[in-house]
């Protein structure tokens, strides 16, 4: 078994290390392959972005034409699961069509948070087709400030 | 109910045509494209964008559609499966479109933007007269 070093971990624009086994991947592939190989992350649907500060997490997904009522949201102590179905309403029998690339149909996503978080403060909104939860850490994933004793 | 599961669609950027005026990526919405008897209809997904970051702009034959997505990120991200910017798409509008009459709107970031034929290309039934 040969150890492959790892030079470039945070590579791409910010994926990071979301997808741990991903990144593996790619990088077996970039070492056997050389450089410029990189498989096309392929994630389910919705896309989603999470960013966090001290107190919360934030998620956010691109869900266009999408209502409050059309997305169901469980929440737990490290994930959270996004579903709901997108609709496009039927324009009446007499269209015909010159492009159609909007697509309607149902999606089920759970993601793995890496900190804990309090479920019962969850909060979620929808506005302009974009859905935005904020989910509050936990007490004990809350960074702390730790002094040190002058002995 | 749909059985359908959706997929996800990659955003495309828009290949800029000479100096960008504007920081940011852009990119193109997806849109349908149909027709009725009356009017040509264009739906396009602009998530993020309101009603007054919508730009339309007709010049000649071109229709361009611009939404505008405030971009704010509160916080450090932690991780990144979709970019975000503008979207932005232009297209060419035949002749048969009445361009006074056309009409745009936006609910929960999908822009409606219908595009009247004008009276002479509506169909017509042409009765045949007894000679």
């Amino acid at each position: 078994m040969t150890l492959i070093r790892r030079t470039n971990p945070g590579r791409g624009f910010g994926w990071g290390n979301f997808n741990p086994l991903q990144n593996e991947m790619s990088q077996l592939f970039e070492n056997f392959l050389g450089k410029g190989y990189m498989t096309p992350l392929r994630s389910v649907f919705p896309p989603v972005n999470v960013c966090e500060d001290s107190e919360n997490l934030y998620l956010t997904a691109e869900l266009p034409g999408m209502e409050a009522k059309d997305i169901e949201i469980h929440a737990e102590a490290d994930s959270i699961q996004l579903k709901g179905e997108r609709k496009i309403e039927s324009e009446g029998e007499k269209v015909c069509y010159h492009r159609r690339e909007r697509e309607s149909g149902s999606f089920n996503k759970k993601i793995t948070l890496q900190t804990r978080i309090a479920t019962d403060k969850v909060t979620a909104s929808v506005n302009d087709g974009i859905l935005r939860i904020t989910l509050p850490k936990a007490e004990e994933a809350k960074p702390k400030k730790v002094e040190i004793k002058v002995s | 109910m749909t059985d359908k599961e959706l997929k996800v669609q990659d955003k495309k950027e828009v290949e800029a045509k000479g100096e960008l005026t504007k920081a940011g990526a852009a990119f193109t919405p997806n849109v349908d494209i149909f027709e009725n008897e009356d009017a040509l209809i264009l739906v396009a997904d602009m998530p993020g964008v309101s009603k007054d970051g919508v730009e339309l702009n007709l010049e000649e034959n071109h229709l361009s559609i611009r939404g505008q997505v405030a971009s704010h990120t509160p916080a450090t991200p932690i991780f990144t499966e979709y970019p975000t910017g503008d979207f932005v798409r232009t297209f060419s509008l035949s002749n048969i479109i009445d361009q006074s009459k056309i009409e745009a709107s936006v609910k929960n970031g999908v822009l409606r933007v219908v595009l009247p034929k004008s009276d002479v290309s509506k169909p017509r039934k042409i009765a045949v007269k007894a000679a």
